[in-house]
């Protein structure tokens, strides 16, 4: 196959960063690359990896197209994700 | 009506909209920004939002308050950006027929915001170089 091919053929959802997670990885979203049946728990340990950050994922909330949904959500390509750290508005 | 502004928020303007005749009552409910926290000299905050999520969210509060309590109207705003000492972050206001439910929905209404809805609190201090993001106890992460 290809490289142009393979290019065509992979596909993206959307993370977004929000609050200290932000702050840690520099990006207000970036495109990543989408793979078949990743939750959005593996996701959280992936980024939270990479970012070298000791939190428990006990402490956020997790949505996707601007809903809240559950830790074992499959990520669909072209969905938009966001971990959701304690919040503090008042 | 749940809002995210980045202005002074602009409390006569909101608190008319709640006016009507059949309303006896109205309650309202102002969070400032505090010169301290925890021991610490607080010198501004920044406030951030998922403004997406924040919107579905603070309507849903606003609707279940209408829904569970004998209200006629209920708003709430947020502001987000850069706030100073004595400015204000968030305003709820609730008209009712009596006094009793106004008071119940605007209690729930902010309870509810303090815990639910996307929004985050940068302190910065007056004595330190240093920022913390900090957390509501009621947040519900």
């Amino acid at each position: 196959m290809s490289d142009s091919t393979e290019q065509q053929l992979e596909r993206y959802f959307t993370l977004l960063y929000f609050a200290f997670l932000q702050e840690a990885s520099g990006k207000f979203k970036e495109q990543r690359r989408w793979t078949e049946n990743l939750t959005t728990r593996q996701l959280f340990e992936q980024v939270i990896r990479e970012l070298s950050l000791s939190v428990s994922q006990d402490n956020f909330r997790v949505s996707i197209n601007h809903e809240f949904v559950d830790w074992d959500q499959i990520i669909a390509v072209d969905d938009i994700v966001a971990f959701i750290p304690p919040v503090a508005g008042g | 009506m749940f809002a995210i502004v980045s202005q002074t928020i602009d409390v006569k303007d909101y608190k008319k909209q709640l006016k009507h005749d059949q309303c006896g009552g109205f309650c309202s409910f102002e969070g400032w920004v505090r010169n301290h926290n925890g021991g610490d000299t607080v010198s501004r905050l920044q406030y951030s939002a998922y403004e997406e999520l924040a919107m579905v969210t603070g309507e849903a509060i606003i609707r279940q308050a209408k829904a569970q309590f004998d209200i006629e109207s209920a708003s709430c705003v947020h502001r987000i950006g850069s706030l100073s000492i004595g400015d204000t972050a968030i305003w709820v206001g609730v008209s009712a027929a009596h006094r009793e439910a106004a008071f119940q929905a605007c209690r729930y209404i902010i309870d509810m915001v303090k815990a639910d809805v996307p929004i985050w609190k940068k302190e910065f201090y007056l004595d330190k170089q240093s920022h913390e993001w900090v957390a509501n106890t009621e947040s519900r992460t």
